[in-house]
């Protein structure tokens, strides 16, 4: 019998468009289920780009913050330098970060009298290993530490087991503590200590190089004064010439920062002086709004003065006071019967007095009460960043926030596929009616994955938009205008939409297996009857 | 539609007459379904020849085996053992692209729930079948409009499935299975869901489809007046054909129920 054969290349595929309109009706009929899948995958993107946006912004203010607190330290570490005897501890602290050659390498190495870079090189390389040590036996519990070496804490346990016998009781605890030894063994600690040995009359040294010189500089240029008054005098290019003859090296370029932080902080000084004023501190309160005068810090007190309007005020208020002075009688010091009133006036004299002798203009009040407050402002922000560390993982999460996010999106990922898999019950008929009308398998797969892929789109970009939303603006209670100042806009962008393809892709792969499901369906479902 | 023509079968008794041609055959056809450890026979060995343009009933009480019949006739389901030939073409031999292609061309379905896809517009729902097929666009909307006017439907073109009656619905569903000129309806049960009245327009839709166009229909059902327009009428039970029996060799009384409708 002869038989007909059916040219199957004439099945036509649907084109994308058609099938798009397709999909598209039959979301909209559905409009409420598919909200529910928008929902989800917004909800996953959203978490994800809140921590992404958050992590993004963070970074950029630490960095920031960074570069703003720069002259801060840089005017601590020269007060330090000048004012303060180095320990031990301290310099090997100082070596173990040490690039060779640097300005400090140099220093050391003038104020120690060590002659060539390779025995600089060997005091680095032992200072390393102490830190080493030293942090092993600082992690240990106070009773294996007596048990391992006495009585003796930091620096001095090096001391102490470069005795023998100290050396061999060290030795014979060690396995009872049960702490893994850091290093490369017992034989090579033990070099180190004779290595620590050696090295400590080159260190001791140093110290005592510097000690001698920042006490000459001390005689010779701050003549008694504390340092940073001494930096905000003195802004000329001499500077460096004049430190350098006690061995310390100032960069050129380092002088104007110096001057300009020395200058700031001695104003903001003699400004806060005027604080010392009772009548002042009365009415900074009560411009605060606060109930006592007790309440008023000196922070109170530049947030007061801080704006153009703040500082006339706080100049109009100035006079006020002094015009006051004129009520208190001539020998005012001297007398005993004066009132609450003229004593407060009379407290308020001496500080007025002073703070009027420095004739700074307003304008420099403005710029010292707001930098004051910029100060205080990064301290707060440099707190909070400190204490929320992040990992060094992807994207700089911690392992933590990585998991949770990997969960969110496998409940993501699990949600979807339950919808649509509710979704494929509900429309058994139809999907069936469908195959009866021709569609193929593959028509029927694309169509769901399309459906999915068109919520996971406005679930995507949804998501991305509120997530970058929440995360700026935890950012922004979190760090104020550093956060708006240091919002990297590209990295952000980049970043939303590393999310919506992210949300886009798992909201086509949610939708693999209901879609498997689906093409599946005998044709032949169409006739049943419920 | 298809590629190529042949000539008739000899076995088709075909005469001179043109609709004495085959269009639908079955050889030895069984089905059995395996339900846990049980297997049930549904079809236990079917014989049967269908001609061209031939208005055909089946009937037979539930669990007969009549809807596993049907869905071998249409296509939907491959037989245990056992050959069905629509049009000459070996279904059993055919992929799931291929019998994705038959269905589409070569027959209509209308089922007992309508199956309109509720959010399409009645104009919609009837040119889903061209869009398969490949008709594009304007064409298709073309012939959806003929084929509306041709069941009565074309001033609702642009309404709802839910917007119509059952009746409407129904002959929505006969103009898609229309969609792409199939040579054979399979209505499953098309009256089930509706009064004897609006069954009625059905009814004349079908007649009107088989004696202008010479679609072929093949048709369960227990409403008496569509068997009273049959060509032939057969019974299933157990899974064998119990009669094939010529409409003049069969009395169908109708009167009383419509009487007793319309009074």
């Amino acid at each position: 019998m002869q038989m007909k054969v059916i040219d199957v290349d004439k099945q036509v595929r649907l084109s994308l468009t058609k099938t798009l309109q397709l999909v598209l009706s039959g979301v909209r009929f559905r409009l409420f289920r598919a909200a529910i899948t928008v929902v989800i995958v917004a909800l996953a993107v959203a978490f994800l780009m809140t921590m992404l946006s958050d992590s993004i912004i963070t970074r950029n203010v630490a960095a920031a913050i960074d570069i703003e607190t720069a002259p801060r330290r840089l005017l601590g570490f020269w007060v330090n330098q000048l004012t303060s005897t180095m320990t031990v501890q301290k310099l090997t602290e100082d070596l173990t970060a040490l690039p060779p050659d640097s300005n400090r390498w140099k220093e050391l190495k003038g104020w120690g009298q060590i002659e060539d870079n390779d025995a600089m090189g060997r005091l680095v390389d032992v200072a390393q290993r102490e830190q080493m040590y030293a942090a092993f036996f600082d992690n240990l519990k106070e009773g294996d530490r007596r048990a391992l070496v006495g009585r003796a804490v930091g620096l001095d346990i090096f001391d102490v087991l470069v005795d023998d016998e100290a050396f061999q009781t060290f030795q014979k605890e060690l396995p009872s503590v049960g702490q893994l030894f850091p290093g490369e063994g017992i034989d090579a600690f033990r070099d180190f200590l004779t290595a620590w040995a050696s090295a400590r009359p080159a260190m001791d040294a140093i110290i005592a190089g510097h000690s001698t010189a920042a006490g000459q500089a001390r005689k010779t240029l701050l003549k008694g004064r504390p340092a940073d008054v001494f930096f905000a005098d003195e802004a000329d290019e001499s500077l460096p010439g004049k430190l350098a003859t006690f061995g310390f090296i100032l960069p050129n370029d380092d002088v104007v920062v110096l001057h300009r932080r020395a200058t700031l902080r001695r104003d903001a000084e003699r400004i806060a002086g005027t604080f010392a004023a009772p009548l002042l501190k009365q009415s900074v309160a009560k411009r605060a709004g606060l109930e006592k005068a007790n309440e008023a810090t000196v922070d109170t007190f530049f947030k007061q003065t801080s704006s153009r309007r703040g500082v006339k005020w706080f100049l109009a208020e100035l006079d006020n006071i002094r015009r006051r002075f004129d009520e208190l009688p001539e020998d005012a010091d001297k007398r005993q019967d004066l009132t609450q009133e003229q004593k407060l006036i009379l407290a308020s004299r001496d500080p007025l007095t002073i703070f009027a002798a420095f004739e700074i203009s307003p304008e420099r009040i403005t710029e010292v009460t707001q930098e004051r407050l910029r100060d205080k402002h990064l301290q707060n922000v440099e707190k909070r960043i400190t204490v929320t560390p992040e990992g060094t993982g992807l994207g700089g999460f911690s392992s933590r926030t990585l998991a949770l996010i990997a969960v969110s999106f496998l409940v993501c990922i699990v949600g979807i596929a339950n919808a649509m898999l509710m979704s494929v019950t509900e429309r058994f008929r139809e999907i069936a009616t469908m195959k009866c009308l021709g569609a193929t398998d593959g028509f029927i797969m694309v169509n769901f994955i399309l459906e999915s892929c068109m919520q996971g789109v406005a679930g995507g970009v949804i998501g991305a938009i509120v997530g970058m939303l929440l995360g700026c603006g935890r950012s922004v209670v979190m760090y104020g205008w550093m956060a708006m100042a240091q919002t990297p806009f590209s990295e952000l962008a980049a970043t939303a939409l590393i999310s919506f393809v992210l949300g886009l892709f798992i909201a086509a792969m949610a939708a693999v297996y209901p879609a498997w499901v689906a093409a599946r369906l005998a044709p032949m479902e169409a006739m049943r009857i419920e | 539609m298809t590629s190529t023509e042949t000539t008739q079968s000899p076995n088709g008794a075909g005469d001179n007459e043109s609709r004495r041609a085959v269009i639908i055959r079955t050889v030895a056809l069984k089905k059995e379904y395996l339900i846990g450890q049980v297997v049930t026979y549904a079809l236990r060995g079917i014989d049967v020849e269908l001609y061209r343009g031939e208005f055909i009933c089946v009937m037979g009480p539930s669990g007969s085996g009549k809807s596993t019949f049907f869905n071998m006739v249409g296509g939907l389901d491959a037989p245990t053992s056992g050959r069905v030939f629509i049009d000459e073409v070996d279904v059993a031999q055919l992929s799931a692209v291929e019998l994705a292609f038959l269905r589409c061309r070569k027959i209509g379905y209308i089922f007992q729930t309508y199956n309109l896809v509720q959010y399409m517009t009645c104009l919609e729902n009837v040119t889903v079948p061209m869009a398969f097929a490949g008709v594009s666009g304007d064409r298709a909307q073309q012939r959806g409009m003929e084929l509306l006017e041709l069941v009565g439907l074309a001033e609702r073109w642009f309404h709802k499935p839910i917007e119509m009656s059952g009746g409407q619905q129904q002959r929505t569903a006969i103009a898609r299975s229309m969609a792409n000129q199939p040579s054979v309806l399979l209505c499953d049960e098309p009256t089930g869901n509706l009064d004897l009245k609006t069954g009625s327009e059905i009814h004349d839709c079908l007649m009107k489809l088989n004696k202008q166009r010479g679609v072929t229909i093949i048709c369960a059902t227990h409403d008496h007046r569509l068997i009273n327009m049959a060509d032939r009428i057969m019974w299933i039970r157990d899974g064998q054909i119990e009669r094939l029996a010529d409409r003049s060799e069969v009395t169908v009384e109708t009167g009383t129920i419509e009487g007793e409708e319309n009074a």
